[in-house]
């Protein structure tokens, strides 16, 4: 099942987020306005959105109260990718240039900021205090979990525990927020939106871990991006924590680091990891997260919205791409 | 507040948004951020003589410096192409990131004491600052008086907004002027020590020369240092001695200036 088929009684609200992120992005200055369009006509899941919207069936529903926090996290998310562009110098996202490639560096960090201030006032729209705590942890813990995969690249003495903490604060907090604002927007009780908090933290790990599997495994046409490229850019994931246990693939790697031509030797890694049990081991660690997500969901009240979650857990375990 | 008490303010403010600034790993690569040490000033001035909780008082001037420091920051990333494995793109890397960081703080700090209003109006000013940032940047056609305009937005529309959400136009007017001498100053620095800003970077991508810009600057300093005498020969009560010794100094180094370029 296609994941937007998952969420269909929702469709009318993604239409209306869809139409308010367009307005929210709009200025007077035609040149933020197009590079902030570029990137949001790029497409991308609107996961974040989903899960608010989502969250928010638990409590009150009401889409022109919860459309605020849909609109400000999918805002923050695309203002962390127009600078995370320019952190990777990366000239391509979903198959289209990046701003800092169709225009430069200085226009993709003022659009970047431009749209980190859209999605402030947007969320300013919301009135309960919590949720503002929430965010703004969330915000100050995901430019940590950046500022930490940069100190961890090319370092091959990481342990599992860095690696986790570094996917936690990279993508499962932002998910978490997303599923526990929606409630909160709704008025949902503590008992319920901490418990969705939760289940979003631990789908976010599991779809980071998934992520960084399908960088191994995948193609090139499908990931947008040529196989191994965490690697090769010094990211040290769960496959290639669990492969470094073995000293001959450890000297491999050191070489890769330090090589002028890496194609040979990159295409070497990548048999070894999808020859090996390491890519199975990743994605038994993927799935335990996304069992502990399923078992929180069980404590939930049973709706369309937590079949819809269930789903969509489901989903971010097997896909593929 | 006395002389003493307002310098020991803004020495506390300037240690404390100092800790808030510092990361281990991040300033091992680049430089600890400078912080405007005048617009500090203006703040603490005015944010001092409302009637705000200490704590309330110190996070909103915190969480404004932290902003113009990000912004600032954020100026400093380079546009050449680097080695993709390179020190300059590790440097730049952790430019992007140190000012996103900077960013959450002021977040971060106006939620934990609830002032979603204020998050708000600084918000839209971030907004603005970026508006006029790209228009300075990036438009070619534009006249040196419309560069000007989106420059001074770009200096005062923070202490602006806060001056606006505290209802305070008289603060407003003399902090507004304030703001534009000290860029004016800064930016013929700036053009004396031939180092690069948006402002000069943009001239000199047009093809203006810099006794032009030069002039652009005096001229533009005028209005601002009538109106900020205005209010230093009226007394007014709300301004204190380091502000006001601040002022008069700054108009007078930049009124020797202008003569001297004058007599040149």
């Amino acid at each position: 099942m296609k994941l937007k088929m998952m969420y269909t009684f929702l469709n009318t609200d993604i239409a209306l987020i869809e139409k308010e992120l367009e307005q929210r992005i709009e200025t007077k200055e035609a040149l933020i306005t197009n590079a902030s369009l570029h990137l949001l006509q790029a497409g991308g899941k609107r996961i974040r959105p989903v899960f608010v919207l989502l969250a928010g069936k638990f409590g009150s529903y009401d889409v022109n109260q919860i459309k605020h926090v849909a609109v400000a996290l999918e805002l923050i998310h695309m203002a962390s990718l127009v600078h995370d562009d320019v952190i990777d110098d990366a000239d391509m996202r979903r198959g289209k240039p990046t701003i800092k490639a169709k225009w430069d560096n200085r226009i993709a960090m003022y659009t970047g900021d431009y749209i980190f201030a859209r999605a402030l006032e947007t969320i300013t729209k919301i009135e309960q205090v919590d949720a503002h705590k929430i965010l703004s942890d969330t915000m100050v813990e995901l430019t940590l979990g950046e500022i930490e995969q940069i100190k961890d690249k090319y370092d091959l003495n990481q342990d599992l525990r860095t690696y986790l903490r570094r996917i936690k604060r990279k993508t499962a907090l932002l998910i978490a927020a997303s599923c526990q604002l929606g409630a909160i927007a709704a008025g949902a009780p503590e008992s319920i939106h901490k418990k969705l908090f939760l289940f979003g933290y631990y789908v976010g790990m599991s779809f980071q871990i998934t992520d960084d599997i399908l960088d191994f495994t995948s193609s090139e046409e499908k990931l947008g991006k040529p196989v191994g490229s965490d690697l090769l850019q010094g990211n040290i994931t769960l496959p290639v924590l669990y492969a470094l246990e073995d000293p001959d693939f450890r000297l491999k790697v050191e070489r890769l680091f330090v090589a002028d031509d890496q194609t040979e030797l990159i295409s070497e890694i990548i048999t070894y990891i999808t020859s090996s049990d390491v890519i199975d081991r990743s994605v038994k660690v993927s799935e335990r997260y996304l069992e502990k997500a399923m078992m929180i969901l069980k404590e939930l009240p049973d709706n369309k919205a937590r079949k819809a979650l269930y789903q969509i857990a489901k989903y971010i375990g097997k896909r593929k791409f | 507040m006395n002389v003493q008490n307002i310098y020991d303010t803004v020495a506390d403010m300037k240690e404390q948004i100092h800790a808030e600034l510092s990361h281990p790993y991040v300033q091992k690569f680049i430089h600890h951020p400078t912080v405007d040490e005048n617009k500090l000033l203006y703040i603490c001035s005015f944010l001092t003589t409302l009637s705000l909780e200490q704590q309330k008082w110190s996070r909103c001037a915190l969480s404004v410096m932290l902003v113009q420091t990000a912004l600032d920051t954020h100026d400093l990333v380079s546009t050449q192409d680097v080695d993709s494995e390179g020190t300059q793109l590790h440097k730049r890397q952790l430019t992007v990131l140190a000012g996103d960081y900077y960013s959450g703080l002021y977040y971060y700090y106006l939620a934990q004491t609830g002032q979603i209003d204020l998050i708000k109006v600084i918000a839209s000013s971030i907004k603005e600052i970026n508006i006029a940032k790209i228009h300075i940047y990036h438009n070619q056609t534009q006249d040196v008086q419309d560069m000007m305009t989106n420059f001074f937005t770009v200096e005062s529309s923070l202490i602006n907004s806060l001056c606006d959400y505290f209802n305070c136009p008289e603060w407003r007017e003399l902090l507004e002027h304030a703001c534009r001498l000290n860029a004016i100053s800064t930016q013929l620095i700036k053009l004396a020590k031939q180092e690069a800003s948006i402002l000069l970077d943009n001239y000199y991508k047009n093809g203006m020369k810099s006794i032009g810009i030069q002039e652009a600057l005096y001229a533009s300093s005028e209005p601002s240092i009538s109106v900020v005498k205005q209010y230093l020969a009226a007394g007014s009560p709300f301004i204190n001695e380091p502000l006001k010794e601040h002022l008069y100094e700054m108009i007078g180094s930049l009124e020797r200036l202008k003569n001297v370029v004058g007599e040149g």
